[in-house]
C-alpha cells in the first residue's frame, strides 16, 4: 500500500453540516471531506494515493455528528478524488450502512424527528421535577411522532399535496422500469460475454491442435537442403582434391576411396546442420504456441469470472425484482390486504398454523408438565 | 387501551433477528456473557451481562454461552437461562413502549422437536402476551409471498432447513433438515487448516470471520490470503482451496434433499418447485451458492434458485407479516392459556 497524505489533508478539520470520512494510512489518522456518498459507495475529496484494491475501515461521520465503521475498497482513482465502494465485512456493517443512509436521515441529510426530538429535549432528574411537581404527564417519543405525522398529514390533505393512488403506481412503474432496464442490460453484458466465451474457447481449439500437430511432426532425418554455403564448402573440398590429383597426375584407388569418404562427411555434416535448424525452428514454433494457448486460457478465465460476475447481477437483479417489487426495500411489513386472490388460502395456512400450535401446547401439557408457560412480566 | 405491538423474531443458532410492527428491526449475535467476577463485571461496565458480539469480544473476561447447537436449545440450565437473557435483551432492543401487549410468532427450525419448542414458548412467555412458533422456512415463504409449489432452503448456523410450500402448513414429510450447516463448514475449514498448515495458530472466531468474507461455491473464487500467527509472529497463508473444500460440502447433502423433497411431490408440478427454489439464511450468501445449485439441480432436469433479500431479515419479516395477518381471537386463545398456567 502507498500513502501519500499532502498536508493540507492531514490537517483538514471536520466541516459542520457536512460527511467527513476518518482513515488510517501508513502516514497516520486522517479526516477528509467528502465529495459525494451514498450507499454504494463514497467519493473522497483528496489528493491521498491509496492502491486501488485496497480494503480500508472507515469511520464515517454523518452531518448530525452520528459515525459508524464500514469497509471500503478503493476502486479508483482521479482528478475528483478518490472513489472507494462499501464493502462490508459483517452483517453489522450492513446494518451500520442502513443507519447512515436510511434510518436517521432524511433524504436532505437532516436529522429524522426522533433525533431532532431528542437533540432538543433536555435532561432533567426526577428528584428536581419531584421537587416540584406531584405528578406528571408523561408522553412517550412514537405517541410525539404519531402526532407529528398525523398532523403533517392532516396538513398535506387539506393542501390537497398528498399522493395520489396514480402518482404512487407511477412511480412504483418507473422504479419497475428501471429495474428492467438494468436486468435486460445485465443480460446483454451476459450474453456478450457468452459469445467472446464461445470464440475464445475455438481458438484455443485450434491453437492446441497446432500445438498437437507441431508436437507430432517428426523431423525426417533424410530430409535435408543444401544451403548455399555448404555447397560453396563442398565446391571448395572437390577443388582442393582435383588439384591434387591434377599435381600427382595419377589417382590411385586408395586416393579415390578417400574421396568419396571426404564427400560422405561433408554431406552428412550438412545433413546434421539442416537437421539441428529444423529442429530449433520447431521448438520455437512450440514455444510460441505455448504461449498463445496460455493467453487464451487465461482470458478464457478472465471471460469466464466476468460473464459468473455477470450472471450474478443479474441473478440478484432478478430476485430483487420478483421477490421484492416495492421501490423502498426498507418498508416496513405489512399485514396482507384482504382483497387479494390468496385471502382464503393464507387464512387457511394461519387456521392450520393456530392448531399446529394448540396441539403443540397439548403435547408440551403431556410430555412436559413441569415446564412452564408464564404470563409475560413474571420473570421480572 | 395498552398498544399492541406485533413481533416477528427468528431464533438462530448464529443470530437472533428480530422485526417489529413499530418499524423495528435489529439483529444480534446469539452468544450471552456473564460475568466471572468482580474484575470482569467492573471490565464490563458494571453489568453482569453482555449479548452478542460484545460477549464474543469479551470472551475471555465472560463465561460465554451459545445457548442454541443445531438449531435447537441446549438441554442444560445454563442454556435455557441464556435463552430468556437473549430474548428479554433483543426485545429491550427492539424499544417496544411499556405496558403494550405483545403478540410474537417465533420460527423454529424445521425439525424441531416438541422439547425444544416447549423451551422456545417457555423462554419466551416471560416476555410475550401471545406466542405461536412456526417454521422458519415457512415463515419465510410467507413472508415473500410465495404460498404454493416453492422450496425453502434456510441455510443457518446449526442447520440447514428444506421446507415443501404448497398452500397448506409444511406437515413432517414436506420437510428435510441436515447439519452440514455453518458451523459445520467452520469446523470443516479447520480441520483442513491444522492438516495442511499445521503451524498457524488460529481460534473459531477467526475461522468464522473468515468464512464470512470469503465463502465462495466454485471454480472462479478470489484467492484466500490471510495471517496467522505463527509463534507469535503474523504469517501470511493462502488458504483459498480449503474455504473452497469446506464450502463446497454443502452442495451434496442440500442437492440430495431437494432432490428428495422435489422427486416425492406430484409429478404434475414438480418443474414448477424446480423453478422456485429459494435460499435464505445467513448461509445463503455464499457466493455462488445458488449457480452451484442450479448446477447440480441440472442432473435433474434444471431448476431455477434465487437468494432472498436481506437473508438475516427475512425469516423475522415473515414471522411479522404471520403475526400481523393472524385474527384477534386466537391471540386472545392463547393469552388466556398462559393466564391459566401462570
Amino acid at each position: 500500500m502507498s500513502s501519500e497524505p499532502d498536508q493540507t489533508s492531514q490537517s483538514s478539520s471536520r466541516h459542520p453540516g457536512s460527511w467527513s470520512i476518518v482513515i488510517e494510512v501508513d502516514a497516520g489518522i486522517l479526516r477528509i471531506p467528502v465529495a459525494r456518498i451514498d450507499d454504494r459507495e463514497v467519493l473522497l475529496d483528496t489528493p491521498v494515493r491509496l492502491k486501488i484494491g485496497d480494503r480500508f475501515e472507515l469511520i464515517v461521520e454523518r452531518p448530525d455528528g452520528h459515525a459508524d465503521l464500514v469497509h471500503a475498497e478503493v476502486v479508483q482513482r482521479s482528478k475528483a478524488g478518490l472513489l472507494m465502494r462499501w464493502k462490508p465485512s459483517h452483517p453489522r456493517e450492513i446494518t451500520a450502512l442502513e443507519r447512515l443512509f436510511s434510518k436517521g436521515t432524511s433524504v436532505d441529510g437532516q436529522p429524522d424527528i426522533e433525533t431532532a426530538l431528542r437533540s432538543r429535549s433536555r435532561l432533567v432528574r426526577t428528584s428536581a421535577i419531584a421537587a416540584q411537581r406531584d405528578s406528571v404527564r408523561v408522553l412517550n417519543l412514537s405517541a410525539i411522532k404519531s402526532l407529528i405525522q398525523d398532523a403533517v398529514e392532516d396538513t398535506l390533505r387539506e393542501s390537497g399535496q398528498l399522493l395520489e393512488e396514480t402518482e404512487l403506481k407511477e412511480i412504483i412503474e418507473e422504479s419497475e422500469k428501471g429495474f428492467r432496464d438494468r436486468l435486460a442490460q445485465f443480460e446483454d453484458e451476459k450474453a456478450d460475454l457468452q459469445s467472446r466465451i464461445e470464440g475464445l474457447s475455438s481458438r484455443l481449439e485450434r491453437a492446441q491442435d497446432l500445438l498437437d500437430r507441431e508436437r507430432n511432426r517428426e523431423v525426417d532425418r533424410d530430409r535435408f537442403a543444401l544451403s548455399e554455403t555448404a555447397l560453396g564448402e563442398l565446391e571448395h573440398t572437390f577443388e582442393q582434391i582435383i588439384d591434387e590429383a591434377i599435381s600427382s597426375e595419377e589417382v590411385k584407388p586408395a586416393f579415390e576411396s578417400e574421396l568419396r569418404s571426404v564427400m560422405e562427411r561433408c554431406l552428412d555434416s550438412e545433413r546434421d546442420r539442416v537437421h539441428a535448424l529444423e529442429e530449433n525452428a520447431r521448438s520455437t514454433n512450440i514455444d510460441l504456441l505455448e504461449r498463445k494457448i496460455q493467453r487464451l486460457a487465461r482470458s478464457l478465465d478472465d471471460a469466464r469470472v466476468d460473464r459468473d460476475q455477470a450472471m450474478e447481477t443479474v441473478r440478484r437483479t432478478e430476485s430483487r425484482d420478483q421477490l421484492s417489487p416495492s421501490p423502498n426495500a426498507y418498508q416496513p411489513i405489512k399485514p396482507s390486504s384482504d382483497d387479494g386472490q390468496d385471502t382464503s388460502r393464507r387464512r387457511a395456512l394461519l387456521l392450520d398454523l393456530v392448531q399446529e400450535n394448540r396441539e403443540l401446547r397439548k403435547k408440551i401439557d403431556t410430555e412436559n408438565p413441569q415446564l412452564k408457560i408464564t404470563e409475560k412480566g413474571s420473570a421480572c | 387501551m395498552s398498544e399492541t405491538v406485533f413481533i416477528g423474531m427468528d431464533l438462530g443458532t448464529s443470530r437472533t433477528s428480530i422485526t417489529t410492527s413499530t418499524g423495528v428491526r435489529t439483529t444480534v449475535w446469539s452468544y450471552v456473557g456473564y460475568a466471572l467476577d468482580h474484575v470482569s463485571r467492573k471490565h464490563l461496565g458494571g453489568r453482569d451481562k453482555v449479548f452478542g458480539q460484545e460477549a464474543v469480544e469479551n470472551r475471555m473476561a465472560v463465561n460465554l454461552i451459545r445457548p442454541l447447537d443445531k438449531g435447537v436449545i441446549q438441554d442444560d440450565d445454563d442454556c435455557r437461562r441464556a435463552v430468556k437473557d437473549l430474548l428479554e435483551h433483543i426485545i429491550a432492543q427492539a424499544d417496544i413502549p411499556s405496558g403494550s401487549t405483545i403478540y410474537g410468532v417465533i420460527g423454529a427450525p424445521a425439525e424441531a422437536s416438541v422439547d425444544s419448542k416447549a423451551h422456545i414458548l417457555s423462554a419466551a412467555s416471560e416476555f410475550m402476551d401471545s406466542i405461536i412458533v412456526c417454521s422458519e422456512p415457512f415463515a419465510v415463504a410467507y413472508g415473500l409471498d410465495f404460498l404454493s409449489d416453492t422450496l425453502v432452503v434456510d441455510i443457518g448456523a446449526g442447520t440447514v432447513d428444506l421446507c415443501r410450500v404448497h398452500g397448506t402448513m409444511p406437515k413432517p414429510e414436506d420437510q428435510r433438515t441436515h447439519h452440514y450447516a455453518g458451523d459445520a463448514i467452520d469446523h470443516r475449514i479447520s480441520e483442513l487448516l491444522t492438516e495442511n498448515h499445521p503451524e498457524a495458530q488460529f481460534s473459531s472466531n477467526m475461522v468464522r470471520e473468515i468464512k464470512e468474507n470469503y465463502a465462495c461455491v466454485g471454480t472462479h473464487m478470489d484467492p484466500v490470503i490471510t495471517s496467522f500467527p505463527v509463534e507469535g509472529k503474523p504469517t501470511e497463508f493462502d488458504i483459498t482451496a480449503e474455504v473452497s473444500e469446506a464450502c463446497s460440502g454443502i452442495v451434496n447433502p442440500t442437492v440430495e434433499a431437494l432432490q428428495d423433497l422435489i422427486a416425492t411431490y406430484d409429478p404434475e408440478f414438480q418443474q414448477k418447485m424446480r423453478n422456485h427454489v429459494l435460499l435464505g439464511g445467513g448461509g445463503s450468501q455464499i457466493t455462488g451458492l445458488s449457480r452451484a445449485f442450479e448446477e447440480a439441480l441440472s442432473e435433474y432436469g434444471g431448476g431455477k434458485v434465487r437468494t432472498v433479500e436481506e437473508p438475516q431479515y427475512a425469516g423475522s419479516n415473515g414471522a411479522l407479516k404471520i403475526a400481523l395477518d393472524m385474527p384477534e381471537e386466537f391471540w386472545k386463545e392463547f393469552i388466556e392459556q398462559q393466564s391459566e398456567k401462570a
